[in-house]
């Protein structure tokens, strides 16, 4: 087994380190190899979104609770609640965690309103693309998601009257993330080979495809690594965080990210334009994703994507993925779940020709309470 | 040959007078012109530019002059001071306090007020709507102030010259 692939197999995700501090950043040297250092979302990405009264409960919030914050949710009418990786809490008026609802932040209309008025920065005639997706990417890459009214045109949602519900999606960058996987990806011939990540919504998997492909794109001097130019095509917004053309969130220095644009169109322009040796892409699923991605291949370019799903034999049930998975395309697959927390790489197959690492079971999960 | 210059020298002076008189009461229809011409072009901003609000907002203060770039410039700067407010009370607290500074009168005020309720909440066409109803209103208001600012005009001009004939007539 040659070095590169013993990264695969050791149990390379240790226990991360506990952030320091009211949100501050972890003290972990994310030049170790193996090490996950985990950036909490700061509170000030957050707050200047938020109807000040909410706003007002979230900033008397303990931090530790907030390190462990995944969500946070308004729903018009009914308690302000946090997701975190232990279940959701409702929050009083003064940002204390309780099981009494009726002691809860009752969210009002004005709460909605302004909140999506802040997030839009008052511009919610701006929107009309993002109420059409369902949500909105505000810098540091995190996502508020939007229920309300819908309102059709010619059978298709044009746009959300009476927003009525906001989920802030707070994304966390987790470096080394996918260092366990990276002699897996890399295989015997130093080349990077394409890999498909598989995982249930909420386990990872867009953490740790940024993380691939920051490791790609830096190269990693300790396992003898260059770094590759990277093309990623950020349909959604969520693996670069992009506010204006610029990523939010280390992508890494090879990395040219084409934000907020289909897929399918994406990876030719790439192609065309930017001559890159890896193309990465978040969630394919639709068949031209297929198409375009076989292009890639084609054309030489390693792909990286995600899907979502629970485990392989998931995916073939599906036939535009059956497709892929079959056509040979993608080397290596890697199954994620939160059974140690968000993270948990369940399994890590690679294909034929193999770099003998085989599978690898459930290891690490970086947030574990 | 004295009392002729001096005669001469009453005229001008409060025809002058009446001419600054009659000056002033081009303000408002200036100022209703140009707050027309900066919902236009915030109209324009919204169906095409795509700008986010506060932006849209500074670029059309840069093209204006004091004092009715002030309602632009400060709903831009509340907006962006992150207080929480929406772009509806931004615009009105801006409106409130400039108001003073203008030659604008309530009733105007009162159709810039109506926008409050609306600006950036609804969606794009319903934004195009609101502002050119109020440009339309604000036009109307324009055409009367600007006829009457011609009989004002007029009444202080001839005023000023008269004045001062019957001024000097009476002195020497």
């Amino acid at each position: 087994m040659s070095p590169l692939d013993a990264a695969a197999t050791q149990p390379a995700l240790s226990a991360p380190p506990r952030p320091t501090g009211p949100d501050g950043p972890s003290v972990a040297s994310a030049a170790l190899p193996g090490s996950v250092t985990i950036r909490p979302p700061s509170r000030d990405e957050i707050l200047p979104y938020l109807a000040p009264a909410v706003r007002r409960a979230l900033e008397r919030l303990g931090s530790d609770l907030w390190a462990r914050a995944e969500e946070v949710r308004l729903r018009r009418g009914r308690p302000l609640s946090l997701v975190t990786n232990g279940g959701d809490v409702w929050l009083s008026p003064l940002g204390l965690p309780t099981a009494d609802v009726s002691a809860a932040y009752q969210v009002t209309a004005d709460d909605t309103q302004r909140t999506l008025s802040l997030v839009s920065q008052g511009s919610v005639y701006a929107l009309e693309e993002e109420f059409r997706n369902g949500y909105v990417t505000i810098p540091g890459g995190h996502r508020v998601g939007l229920v309300g009214r819908a309102l059709l045109e010619n059978g298709h949602l044009r746009t959300l009257t009476h927003v009525a519900g906001l989920s802030f999606r707070l994304s966390r960058e987790v470096r080394g993330a996918a260092r366990g996987v990276l002699g897996a990806v890399i295989g015997r011939a130093g080349r990077p080979r394409s890999a498909l990540i598989v995982s249930p919504p909420g386990c990872g998997k867009t953490t740790f495809l940024r993380d691939l492909v920051r490791l790609l794109s830096d190269g990693v001097p300790e396992m003898r690594l260059r770094g590759f130019r990277v093309g990623l095509v950020d349909e959604r917004s969520e693996v670069a965080a992009c506010y204006e053309g610029v990523p939010q969130r280390d992508v890494g220095l090879r990395t040219d990210v084409l934000d907020a644009c289909p897929k399918a169109q994406g990876v030719f322009l790439l192609l065309r334009a930017m001559s890159p040796e890896i193309i990465a892409a978040d969630e394919v699923g639709r068949p031209e994703d297929a198409l375009a991605l076989g292009e890639a291949a084609a054309s030489g370019a390693a792909v990286l994507a995600t899907a979502h799903g629970h485990s392989l034999s998931d995916l073939a049930a599906r036939p535009m993925l059956r497709d892929i998975i079959r056509s040979g395309l993608f080397e290596v697959f890697v199954v994620l779940s939160r059974r140690h927390g968000p993270g948990t790489i369940e399994a890590v197959e690679t294909t034929a020709d193999g770099s003998g690492s085989g599978a690898v079971s459930a290891v690490g999960g970086w947030a574990r309470a | 040959m004295l009392r002729l210059v001096g005669f001469l020298a009453i005229i001008a002076c409060s025809a002058m007078a009446g001419n600054l008189v009659a000056a002033s009461y081009g303000a408002r229809t200036r100022q209703l012109s140009q707050v027309r011409t900066g919902l236009h072009l915030l109209e324009s901003e919204i169906a095409y530019a795509l700008g986010a609000l506060p932006g849209a907002l500074e670029r059309i203060a840069s093209g204006l002059t004091v004092p009715v770039r002030r309602f632009f410039e400060r709903t831009a700067c509340s907006l962006r001071s992150g207080e929480g407010l929406s772009p509806g009370e931004a615009w009105e607290t801006a409106l409130r306090q400039v108001f003073p500074q203008t030659a604008l009168v309530v009733g105007d005020l009162d159709v810039l007020l109506a926008l409050s309720s609306h600006l950036g909440l609804t969606d794009r066409d319903d934004q195009r709507r609101h502002l050119r109803l109020a440009g339309d209103r604000l036009a109307v208001r324009e055409t009367e102030a600007r006829d009457e600012q011609r009989a004002s005009e007029k009444m202080w001009r001839y005023l000023g010259v008269l004045g001062g004939l019957a001024l000097g007539i009476v002195l020497l």
